[in-house]
């Protein structure tokens, strides 16, 4: 790989050549690194998020120039960048429905994974390293939506941070060493600040480069689920793979705007995302006298929210909610069918995955709304659905009627 | 995907709805003489009880063009006719109401109304206005359909007249009956004065909107360009790979 370029490289770059493995890492990961030809639409999604978390960084940065972390301030200082800031509304406004598109990139970018297998050999570290990613996601934006000190980060922050009372014994002591008090309050809010400016983004970054370099070892995935990596014709040559540049470059760059273009329209036309990336009650400073109608997490949290809720006992909800994060780890060992796609997966997988993205949505709905006693019934009803796939993908995935699976890709891009 | 994700978003908002039916407002955000008639409005009958402690007077004055013959903000109207609490034209609207006073009149501080159109709507705050009806039962001798013995007593009885309620034979409230003292013309003009009031706390709770929706324009033209532009050259890039 950098023999290709040392033939070339002058002036600066082979002075930094010789000092660093500058060109052979740019070319590794970047410039040469050979990618499937039949990437599809979801494949923009690993690349968006990286997109956007660079978005949240960069925001982050400004925003935090301007935001004070104290219980007397922090929501004037909100309105003050909203209001006096030189376009602090516009930066605001990117940070805010970032974290929820993040989300949605990051809710994408995992049922791509579902649908081709990618977390299966040899990408488990690449899922695993993924998801403890998408645990600290969770956590970051949890610790992020109590800094505006609205009504609804209050509320929701002293919810979740009460999860942690409901474990036997230890339980009192640990929430009070999470929070620092017996209450949230000021003291909270200066540990999620730092939390979530300099703890949780560091530990992202770090698993970041982890994810990347273990992908990059293995190689891409692609539709098909076949390796690409040692597919070679007979004078040596890869087959069915492209140069990462142009060619992914290019399409990503055509995804990065077709992002932007609906990313810019809601923070130009809906910053509030309907209500759902900015909760109308967060515009009310937060009281710990007056509780909400309605306690609800931010729309990326209620899936498992309403798995909390389904569970009679208080444990049993916290216990259950944990799981449904904490399964998906076991997701490559879960799954003991060795074809990766669900091009050529079993029609009984196409089902269970199918009702299982179906049950997701549907907890994630019944998240944003009062529990009634039907809708409860649907929870826990959606609730045995989700679990019911990881149990039973290990049952049938064995015995699973696959198709047969090509040598070579079928379609191009 | 992204498409069942809108249809979940669109129909959470459905039942996300109030039971209540909210009458609908209109608002023209390029009409600035509205929202200078509201502001009016606002310090004349609302500032008394209700801070928008977000808010400077010169800023104000400024987005909604409150200039003098020299186009600077003018200070003269700002403090003869908005500010009515101190003498400086570039202080927050905080009204002088203390709170010892505020809660031996009405049980609570009146609430900053700078962010209200953005926690309850503006057809909330329009359908609130319209919504007091006499009730002697009440300290302030008025309650309200939508919110249901509200401690703010009616500021505009002497435009609105007053509203009697239509009761079911349970005792419910079920409507409301204009007051037959006023004409037409009354109380269309008292229905202008709401429109033109809920039009300037909607510029109040977020003053850089009209901004936001006009650059908002521009960005997605440039996107819309910009993402033909792309497509063309990844399909130009992708041509030779079979």
């Amino acid at each position: 790989m950098s023999t290709t370029n040392d033939k070339t490289s002058t002036g600066l770059v082979a002075w930094l050549d010789e000092r660093l493995p500058f060109s052979a890492f740019l070319n590794k990961h970047l410039l040469e690194y050979k990618a499937p030809k039949n990437f599809n639409f979801w494949y923009y999604f690993g690349s968006l998020a990286l997109f956007v978390l660079i978005n949240q960084i960069v925001t982050g940065i400004w925003l935090a120039m301007f935001y004070k972390p104290m219980a007397t301030e922090a929501f004037n200082s909100v309105e003050y960048i909203m209001r006096d800031v030189n376009y602090g509304w516009l930066i605001r406004y990117m940070h805010s429905t970032g974290a929820s598109f993040f989300f949605i990139v990051i809710y994408l970018h995992m049922t791509r994974a579902f649908l081709y297998g990618s977390y299966k050999k040899p990408r488990e570290l690449v899922w695993l390293l993924g998801c403890f990613m998408f645990v600290l996601l969770i956590a970051e934006a949890f610790f992020g939506y109590l800094l505006p000190w609205g009504q609804m980060s209050f509320w929701g922050a002293k919810v979740i941070t009460s999860l942690f009372e409901a474990i036997p014994y230890i339980g009192t002591a640990l929430a009070e060493f999470i929070r620092g008090d017996f209450t949230v309050s000021d003291v909270v809010l200066n540990r999620f600040f730092s939390l979530h400016v300099a703890a949780i983004p560091m530990l992202f970054l770090g698993l970041v480069i982890f994810h990347l370099a273990a992908l990059h070892h293995v190689g891409s995935n692609n539709p098909d689920g076949i390796e690409t990596k040692n597919l070679v014709d007979e004078h040596n040559k890869p087959l069915d793979v492209v140069n990462f540049h142009p060619y992914y470059t290019v399409k990503d760059i055509f995804g990065f705007s077709v992002f932007l273009l609906i990313f810019f329209a809601f923070i130009f036309f809906q910053p509030e995302g309907f209500g759902l990336f900015l909760e109308a009650p967060n515009f009310l400073q937060a009281d710990p006298l007056v509780t909400p109608e309605h306690i609800a997490p931010v729309w990326y949290m209620t899936p498992f929210y309403a798995i909390l809720r389904a569970v009679p006992s208080k444990l049993g909800g916290v216990m259950a909610m944990f799981s449904a994060i904490g399964v998906l780890f076991f997701m490559p060992w879960l799954d003991r069918c060795p074809v990766k796609s669900i091009r050529y997966r079993g029609f009984i997988h196409k089902v269970m995955l199918s009702l299982f993205i179906a049950s997701f949505l549907i907890l994630g709905y019944l998240g944003t709304v009062p529990a009634t006693p039907t809708l409860t019934i649907v929870a826990r009803i959606a609730a045995i659905f989700y679990f019911s796939f990881f149990i039973l993908l290990p049952l049938y995935s064995k015995y699973e009627k696959t198709k047969p699976v090509p040598t070579r890709l079928t379609r191009s891009h | 995907m992204r498409i069942l994700l809108y249809i979940v978003l669109l129909i959470s908002q459905c039942f996300a709805l109030e039971k209540h039916i909210l009458s609908s407002i209109d608002i023209n955000r390029n009409d600035i003489a509205a929202k200078q008639r509201g502001a009016q409005v606002f310090f004349n009958y609302c500032s008394g009880c209700h801070s928008l402690q977000y808010v400077r007077y010169s800023d104000m004055a400024r987005d909604l063009k409150i200039f003098n013959k020299q186009g600077m903000v003018d200070k003269d109207i700002i403090l003869n006719y908005l500010n009515f609490v101190n003498d400086d034209y570039r202080s927050q609207a905080v009204n002088a109401m203390s709170t010892e006073d505020a809660i031996s009149w009405f049980g609570k501080r009146p609430p900053d109304l700078s962010l209200e159109t953005r926690v309850r709507g503006n057809n909330w705050i329009y359908t609130f206005l319209k919504s007091y009806y006499v009730d002697p039962k009440r300290p302030t001798g008025v309650n309200n359909l939508l919110f249901k013995d509200v401690a703010m007593p009616n500021p505009f009885s002497a435009l609105q007249g007053l509203q009697y309620p239509i009761i079911d034979e349970h005792g419910n409230v079920v409507g409301l009956k204009k007051d037959p003292t006023k004409t037409v013309a009354e109380l269309e003009s008292y229905d202008r004065t709401l429109k033109d009031l809920v039009a300037f706390l909607d510029y109040v709770a977020e003053p850089h909107k009209q901004q936001r929706l006009q650059l908002g324009r521009y960005v997605m033209l440039f996107l819309v360009v910009f993402s033909l532009t792309a497509y063309l050259y990844y399909r130009e890039v992708w041509k030779d790979v079979e």
